[in-house]
């Protein structure tokens, strides 16, 4: 019998046996692995509004309010867009209107911007940015039964719940002196930007030399 | 002395190709294979389309065409193996033998898990024609990686594998390459004109080739560059075995500028079958990788319903043909050491080598973690080195390579070739090495891999 001989039958066995240990010791997945991959958008959301109305030849500060219900999970950052609107303007009035923003998020703190209506202006808008209300994850995997099983499991485990509940805009408005009486509007929109994830199955990466 | 052959005589002792065409239609097999089906198209896609194509052709015939040349120059100049060719063309160095050594290896190390997928692919022409996938295209890529009936599936890929290669290089290569690259090409071809014709195709093929010079950057240049170079099956010694059968008459810049163009032509039009697919499907994706190969394109075969059967059947038999005749061409070198080293016959060199090919792929068959490491970095790391290797032997060791090269043809590429082969194309490949071991050790340090396995 020649060397090859001997090699082949060698390693006949060592491959029967391979197989036979390899298959024994086999642990069939029942689950398989999938990737889970965060990403973020950005959604206008219905818009509020009301009135506001002061002033008189003494000035003074007249305020109002609105609510937004946000049920939205998973919020990174809210902006209320708040657009205050004056009926007064040259030549009724020459000094210009301070207007105070504060957002009073569902746990009551509280984020505030200033900004004005000038003498010849009618309107203003003012942005206030409430930021960093929830983490967005780190990328990762999750084990589970298929794509669906999957992705209801992605979004059952991270749920940023920060954020959801009434948020209430205040806007408060100093008119200078000398000015008539007058009433505007306040119109606040909220931008809610959250993450969502995206489940695909992992794959593993074969070399392109293949 | 052992002579390589020639065209149009029996073979001798170690074989040699019986004609010009079957030489190249082998080459071809070992080249085309499932990178140009999964990535090339989904990578002109995401690269700018038909700018990336552009891109992918200079970078072909400067990284590419020369280490196809380095290595066929080296396989017909030594006329062995890759352990005895470096053994006669660097006069017995050790290092040099250890080199082709490295490429033996190298070539059973791919094969054992590159078999794997092969029965991957047989399973989906079956799911195709039964629409097992049909209801949950990610589940059923899931089920069939792994387990006892990956495991035979390998065995029958490198039991067939084996078979041919028993037959000789003539009579056995030479023949499925005459079969199976005229089909596999008919295929491909077929499958493209008929997706033609399918509403909503027209979407795809913008999407496929539209330029878009807003792609290009450096990722772009290192993906054509990468793709480049392992599109052509370099640095795993199959190449170099192949052109040790090859006639002393034939023009090695000619036949490898055939080669690559083939290659990348097959490339090419797989992306006419595949994105008109996924157009019609409504999935158009630029996302590159096997998942795209057997979630992306299944989910689609899925959508079309009795089309998308066969549709999906054609399609992974001619996936099915591009892997076996890469297969065949990975088997070659261990089976042309044994029986130039060691005389054995043919039969048994096929046989012996066939068994430890196997036992490589129990690991791959059974294990996905050893899989991913073997058939995504580890492949990588060992390739590149090997065209590095090449590239250096060609470039600065075989003094008459160009002459080498020029023989015969019309095309004279050969000073062109080793000048690229000297320090361009080694720098070049250097730097691809340090980012596929980067890439490695970032997947360690990421808990992905474990150190050794």
């Amino acid at each position: 019998m020649q060397t090859v001989d001997i090699l082949i039958g060698v390693f006949a066995v060592i491959a029967l046996g391979g197989s036979v240990v390899g298959v024994v010791l086999y642990e069939p997945s029942a689950a398989s692995e999938f990737g889970v991959f965060y990403s973020t958008e950005t959604h206008e959301l219905g818009s509020e509004d009301t009135s506001v109305s002061g002033g008189g030849p003494n000035g003074g500060t007249s305020s109002a309010e609105v609510t937004h219900d946000i049920g939205i999970s998973n919020l990174t950052e809210l902006v209320f867009e708040v657009q205050v609107t004056s009926q007064s303007a040259l030549p009724a009035r020459s000094a210009a209107l301070s207007i105070t923003v504060t957002v009073t998020d569902p746990n009551g703190t509280e984020t505030r911007e200033d900004g004005s209506i000038s003498g010849t202006g009618t309107s203003t808008t003012i942005e206030v940015r409430v930021p960093n209300l929830n983490e967005v994850p780190v990328d990762g995997a999750i084990q589970a039964e298929s794509l669906e099983a999957a992705a209801t499991q992605a979004n059952e485990t991270n749920v940023g719940t920060n954020g959801i509940g009434e948020w209430t805009v205040t806007v408060e408005v100093t008119y200078p002196a000398g000015l008539a009486a007058e009433s505007g509007t306040v119109t606040s929109t909220p931008r809610a930007t959250h993450y969502h994830s995206e489940v695909r199955a992992e794959v593993p990466d074969i070399s392109p030399a293949a | 002395m052992v002579s390589g052959g020639a065209l149009g005589q029996p073979e001798n002792d170690r074989g040699a190709w019986n004609s010009r065409l079957g030489f190249i239609l082998a080459a071809v097999g070992s080249a085309v294979g499932l990178g140009n089906i999964w990535r090339f198209p989904f990578t002109t896609a995401e690269g700018g389309g038909a700018v990336f194509l552009v891109i992918y052709l200079v970078i072909l015939v400067i990284v590419g065409l020369p280490v196809m040349l380095g290595e066929l120059a080296l396989g017909r100049r030594g006329k062995l193996n890759p352990v005895g060719t470096f053994r006669r063309l660097a006069n017995g160095h050790p290092f040099w033998v250890g080199v082709g050594v490295l490429f033996v290896l190298t070539s059973l190390f791919i094969i054992s898990w590159y078999s794997v997928i092969g029965g991957w692919v047989l399973r989906y022409i079956w799911g195709s024609a039964n629409g097992s996938y049909f209801a949950d295209p990610a589940g059923y890529f899931n089920e069939i990686q792994d387990g006892p009936i990956a495991l035979g599936l390998h065995a029958f890929v490198i039991g067939i594998t084996a078979l041919v290669l028993a037959i000789g290089v003539s009579k056995g290569i030479e023949r499925v390459a005459f079969i199976m690259m005229p089909i596999l090409f008919v295929l491909v071809v077929g499958i493209a004109i008929w997706v033609a014709t399918l509403d909503g195709a027209g979407e795809g093929y913008s999407f496929y080739l539209s330029p878009d010079f807003s792609e290009f950057d450096t990722d772009i240049l290192r993906s054509a560059t990468g793709q480049a170079f392992f599109s052509l099956s370099l640095g795993q010694g199959a190449i170099l075995t192949y052109a040790s059968y090859l006639d002393d008459r034939e023009s090695l810049s000619d036949n490898g500028t055939i080669i690559s163009l083939a290659d990348t032509g097959v490339a090419v039009l797989a992306g006419f079958m595949i994105f008109p697919a996924l157009a019609v499907a409504g999935l158009l994706t630029t996302e590159a990788g096997p998942g795209a190969l057997f979630i992306g394109l299944a989910t689609a075969f899925a959508e079309l319903g009795t089309v998308g059967r066969i549709l999906g059947s054609l399609f992974f038999t001619a996936l099915f043909f591009a892997a076996f005749t890469s297969a065949i061409s990975l088997l070659e070198p261990s089976i042309s050491f044994v029986r130039d080293q060691f005389k054995v016959p043919r039969v048994k060199a096929a046989i012996l080598m066939g068994i430890i090919a196997y036992i490589g792929g129990i690991f791959a068959a059974l294990s996905r973690t050893y899989f991913g490491i073997a058939a995504g970095d580890g492949t990588d790391i060992v390739v590149i080195l090997g065209g590095l290797l090449i590239s250096l032997f060609a470039g600065w060791f075989l003094m008459d390579a160009p002459e080498e090269m020029n023989r015969g043809g019309r095309l004279r590429l050969g000073h062109y070739a080793m000048w690229m082969c000297r320090i361009p194309i080694p720098v070049v490949l250097f730097t691809l090495l340090v980012l596929a071991l980067v890439d490695y050790v970032n997947a360690i340090r990421a808990g992905e891999v474990f150190l050794g396995l």
